[in-house]
């Protein structure tokens, strides 16, 4: 059986790739997943990069930046599966909050009340993701001005420790990052991906541009696919939890509010979860021109040797047309 | 901000490395090879610090946390340290993929001239196969030495229950060995297993 490599990061929207391997999904399509945790974005993309793993669990912004020419003469990375839409919180130290009746509209107040001694400070989780456009999107309804504040990148695992030193004021981070920080009392969950609105597209399954046409690649795909269908039950979501708890070492009080809209996250919507695998795998291009106008913006001059639209560069990383003829045209 | 670190800042030789993690063997190595090497800790605050030493160039474990935040620093500013492996012509990509199979991840500025980058990863290949090098050692120093162990239990079972000298044990478990094709030692597993079924 033909072994395939994937690195993950560990976050609750791996899990696709966890219950597939736990359920033997890849090898009832004739390969063995080989799963890879990694510690950071930067080591996930070398090592897609450097061909150390086939694929991965990806921000779909490594994928575009490989396309828009951001890291310079590298291999091309594209896309051809969703992994899954929403995943993220915005939190917030939990000593700015009022705890009884967390209102967004008083933070701005509670924030211009804190001691200047530095300016306010955010993290998100790496140049290229969503988190960082969501941070500023949510700072943006909050009545702040992004250029009064400090933007920084923070390894997920430490964001709880750095609300508690007072090193940030808040973050956006996927799932279960904020649950932990608010089991830990150092931070309130203000706001998360679905009520903020933005472009849902969250994780997707990234390879080598040459390595979409291989059999490995397409028996991963069916492989995904089944895999997100089954998660889309409670049932299989409970097994799901436990699985996720064990690989990331983590009780499942801190997996569980993503998964089964509990807290925050009941604002979600009846009949939809706030972290969905199924119906959204197929690749939405205008979710990855929306992130590479964002990129671009961010960016300003830097980007204007890349004479490429971005229509053009999401046409070439998000491969739907890859997803069609493996999966059909259906999601 | 201690002596050493300001007279190096006033110095300013442009060939400032910051080491995250704690790697003495490569601090020496790097120092003899005429870099001026700054160690932090893994959980420091790197945006204050890139900030306050301006390095060179950044060596850290390929598995370290902390690379997303220098990945951060790196679009901030076109100064700070730049990851080597996204470098075409500053830095040496085959070099820079070597270094990262071996576990380390490389961060250079254009300050630094190419044959200075050429040897700060040379400087941590040769240190990191040094390092693989010793682990396999050991590693094959301590499986030697249980074998010894379990081939030393298996005579005192020959001894104790056969009456067997230590030479005549030896040499049954030697015939068993060659008889099976397979290592005295394995043998030896084979035999005490047996007697705790």
């Amino acid at each position: 059986m033909k072994m395939v490599r994937v690195g993950y990061l560990p976050l609750t929207d791996a899990l696709p790739l966890l219950y597939a391997r736990q359920k033997g999904f890849d090898e009832q399509q004739g390969i063995h997943l080989n799963l890879v945790s990694m510690a950071s974005w930067a080591q996930l993309r070398d090592a897609l990069l450097t061909g150390q793993i086939d694929a991965a669990h990806c921000l779909p912004g490594i994928p575009l930046a490989t396309q828009a020419g951001i890291y310079g003469a590298v291999p091309r990375l594209a896309t051809a599966f969703t992994l899954n839409h929403s995943g993220n919180t915005i939190t917030v130290r939990a000593d700015l909050v009022d705890h009884t009746q967390p209102r967004p509209q008083l933070l701005s107040s509670a924030f211009s009340r804190r001691p200047p001694e530095r300016p306010l400070t955010f993290a998100s989780v790496f140049p290229v993701s969503k988190h960082n456009f969501e941070m500023r999107y949510w700072l943006h309804t909050q009545g702040i001005r992004t250029d009064d504040v400090q933007l920084q990148v923070l390894p997920p695992p430490s964001l709880a420790a750095a609300l508690s030193a007072e090193r940030i004021d808040g973050f956006c981070a996927g799932e279960p990052w904020g649950s932990v920080a608010q089991r830990l009392g150092a931070g309130q969950i203000m706001s998360h991906s679905r009520t903020l609105g933005l472009p849902a597209t969250e994780k997707v399954l990234a390879v080598r541009e040459e390595w979409l046409d291989s059999a490995e690649h397409c028996a991963l795909l069916r492989c995904l696919h089944a895999s997100c269908h089954e998660l889309d039950t409670m049932r299989n979501r409970q097994r799901g939890a436990v699985l996720l708890a064990d690989t990331l070492g983590l009780g499942i009080a801190d997996i569980r509010p993503a998964l089964f809209n509990e807290g925050v996250f009941a604002s979600a919507g009846t009949g939809e979860h706030f972290l969905s695998f199924a119906g959204v795998n197929r690749p939405d291009r205008r979710h990855g021109v929306w992130l590479l106008v964002q990129m671009f913006n961010e960016r300003g001059d830097d980007l204007r040797p890349a004479m490429d639209s971005p229509a053009d560069i999401g046409q070439r990383t998000f491969r739907s047309d890859i997803y069609d003829a493996v999966l059909g045209t259906h999601n | 901000m201690d002596i050493a670190l300001a007279a190096t800042m006033v110095r300013d030789s442009n060939n400032r490395v910051l080491l995250i993690g704690p790697e003495p063997h490569l601090v020496a190595a790097l120092e003899s090879a005429g870099f001026e090497v700054v160690t932090m800790d893994a959980d420091a605050d790197l945006y204050a610090l890139v900030d306050r030493l301006c390095p060179h160039a950044i060596l850290l474990g390929a598995d370290s946390p902390s690379r997303d935040t220098l990945e951060h620093l790196a679009t901030l500013n076109r100064r700070h340290p730049q990851p080597a492996l996204l470098l075409q012509g500053v830095a040496n990509p085959e070099l820079s993929q070597q270094a990262l199979a071996l576990g380390i991840s490389a961060y250079v500025t254009e300050g630094l001239s190419p044959a200075a980058i050429r040897s700060l990863i040379e400087v941590s290949i040769a240190h990191a196969q040094q390092v693989h090098g010793l682990r396999r050692e050991l590693a094959r120093k301590q499986k030697s030495l249980a074998e010894r162990k379990q081939i030393d239990a298996a005579k005192r079972v020959l001894w104790k229950e056969h009456g067997m000298s230590e030479d005549a044990a030896y040499q049954a478990l030697k015939n068993h060995a060659m008889h099976k094709r397979c290592s005295i030692a394995e043998a030896a597993r084979r035999l005490l297993e047996s007697k705790s079924e």
